[in-house]
């Protein structure tokens, strides 16, 4: 997949989809979903206080007759009722709106009635570069802190199962670390070795995991040749599994602050894909957000 | 290329003679070895000892061409053999009689030792009946529970040694007990480590594959049946062994079982190192003697 039109054609694709937008009472996340109704990609179950949503609706220039509303007073349980529309099939991505990050993540995680998956929900953010061929996958900016070595193995398979579902059937995973060389002394580089060893080993599958490498010779063919680095993976990574939070958040931020590039955000690990913006993202990264989400449902 | 140990000797004859160290001579199975040594040409035995003592048991065993050089002291023995090493008078060193942690500390002397790496190794040459190669097992002898960075340098201290056979790219197994990767059996992870490094160039000219199990390394059938292709099957010039306790049963194993032919040398030094036991047969002794005179 090249750029971001390429998935909002996806996402156009797939016809009767369905957001369910917990905490609807908000300006931003309305807005939001208006566009992704509009263009075509999905509409939304706007979950919480009604009298709420419509102040925000009117605000907006938003007309709800098109929503269906799941009535909810009870602020704390927005998110877990949104959650259950999702779980009972009545919608296909969920997406977080005006509910504290804390309550939502509980309702994602409740073990009966949320939606995790996997043996982790990790982060998933999809970035469309100017200078890069195709769009680049980052994992993981927001959740896991400092991830052991089976820990990134599933950060890897969540992260596989979102290219798998984009039609990228071997995606290239390039273990970043600061050099390409295996040194004790930089324990993601020993992680990153295992973890090649692992996908040749045929023990993580559905994608072909290499590393460690710079940052520099996972995405640029020359900088690897230069470094004499072979393998389907060097100088054309589709996913750069960061060593932890702060590597990650700091690449996600570069390129989205320095770099100028839109970007779609996913929580994956769940039953169904999970969307959170932030008020800070673009309005084209919002809706890339919700695009990548409905196209991986 | 090398494949048993008469070729080892004949090559060992036929290259100039080393000038052998050897600490403390003053006993009749070391004088021995040295006289058959020196017979076949290998070897030119510099025998540092208790004149008095080395000198007699010399004519009794007709060694031939010894020089003796007389000191009684310990320590005394083992720093005039690290300084004659030094000095480029002799070109690899032997234990006799002499204790092992005596000369231990005078080789890896800081100032005036033979250090050369960060780790001295053993390594022990195998040749059996149903492995085509000579098989450089490492360690079974010194390093007990080596780390990443010090399999890293068995490796390198191995390499020296295969290279001699003439593998100028050894094939090095890193064994354990299965092919799959688990945190629970921490040779696996070590073993793709060290697979990695070599494709980075980190280990020097070598192939590593691991982790691969004793039965894939040495039945094409075993690998066959468990569906594993790999370049080692039968062909790995160098084995790395998990710690030293799988090495060194693995080779005690062959030896008494399967009638093997061993010897061995001490890499990492300056020189190789030829460290025997007093249980090493004098045809063990006379292998490693030549095994060390043909490495570079």
């Amino acid at each position: 997949m090249k750029n971001f039109e390429a998935l909002f054609e996806r996402a156009r694709s797939l016809s009767g989809k369905k957001i369910s937008l917990a905490g609807a009472h908000e300006v931003d996340s309305l807005l939001a979903v208006e566009r992704a109704r509009a263009e075509g990609i999905a509409d939304s179950i706007l979950i919480g206080k009604t009298e709420n949503i419509e102040v925000a609706a009117k605000e907006a220039n938003i007309d709800l007759s098109k929503y269906e509303i799941i009535e909810e007073p009870n602020e704390k349980a927005i998110s877990s009722t949104a959650v259950k529309a999702v779980k009972d099939g009545r919608a296909d991505v969920l997406m977080k709106g005006l509910v504290s990050t804390a309550d939502f993540m509980r309702a994602i995680l409740r073990s009966e009635s949320g939606l995790l998956k996997a043996k982790l929900l990790s982060h998933f953010t999809l970035f469309e570069i100017p200078a890069y061929p195709k769009l680049l996958g980052v994992t993981d900016a927001a959740i896991n802190i400092a991830p052991t070595l089976m820990e990134k193995v599933t950060i890897i398979d969540n992260a596989v199962s979102v290219f798998h579902k984009l039609d990228i059937e071997e995606p290239k995973v390039a273990c970043v670390c600061a050099v390409e060389k295996v040194n004790p002394k930089m324990p993601c580089t020993e992680d990153a070795a295992v973890l090649a060893g692992m996908s040749r080993a045929g023990q993580i599958r559905g994608a072909v995991v290499d590393g460690p490498f710079g940052l520099d010779n996972a995405v640029d063919p020359d900088a690897a040749k230069l470094k004499k680095l072979t393998g389907k993976v060097a100088g054309d990574a589709d996913l750069i599994l960061c060593p932890d939070i702060e590597v990650a958040n700091v690449l996600y931020k570069t390129l989205a602050y320095l770099g100028g590039c839109d970007c779609a955000a996913i929580v994956v690990g769940t039953t169904a894909p999970v969307v959170l913006t932030s008020r800070a993202d673009t309005d084209r990264s919002k809706f890339a957000s919700i695009s990548l989400g409905i196209a991986v449902s | 290329m090398l494949t048993s140990f008469e070729q080892i000797r004949n090559q060992a004859a036929s290259a100039t003679k080393s000038r052998l160290v050897v600490a403390d001579a003053a006993g009749e199975s070391v004088i021995d070895a040295l006289a058959q040594a020196a017979e076949m040409g290998i070897i030119e035995p510099i025998l540092v000892g208790d004149e008095g003592k080395i000198a007699p048991l010399v004519d009794d065993m007709n060694l031939s061409g010894a020089r003796i050089i007389h000191e009684t002291d310990p320590v005394g023995i083992g720093k005039k053999c690290i300084s004659l090493i030094r000095d480029g008078e002799g070109d690899m060193l032997m234990k006799g009689k002499l204790a092992t942690p005596i000369l231990m500390k005078a080789v890896l002397d800081k100032r005036n030792g033979l250090r050369k790496g960060k780790l001295l190794s053993h390594v022990a040459v195998v040749e059996v009946k149903g492995y085509p190669k000579l098989m450089a097992m490492t360690d079974g002898g010194i390093v007990i529970l080596p780390d990443l960075s010090e399999k890293a340098t068995l490796i390198r201290n191995a390499t020296a040694v295969a290279n001699a056979f003439g593998a100028d790219v050894p094939k090095v197994a890193c064994i354990a007990a299965i092919e799959k990767i688990s945190e629970k059996q921490p040779e696996t992870i070590h073993a793709v480590q060290l697979v990695k490094m070599a494709e980075r160039g980190q280990l020097g000219k070598v192939v590593v594959e691991g982790p691969i199990a004793m039965d894939v390394l040495l039945s094409h059938e075993a690998a066959k049946v468990k569906g594993i292709q790999s370049d080692m099957t039968l062909d790995a010039d160098i084995v790395l062994s998990p710690n030293i306790a799988v090495c060194n049963i693995f080779v005690k194993g062959l030896i008494y079982l399967a009638k093997a032919k061993v010897a061995g040398v001490v890499m990492g030094a300056t020189c190789p190192i030829v460290l025997l036991s007093r249980a090493d047969t004098a045809e063990v002794k006379l292998d490693s003697i030549a095994l060390a005179s043909i490495i570079k």
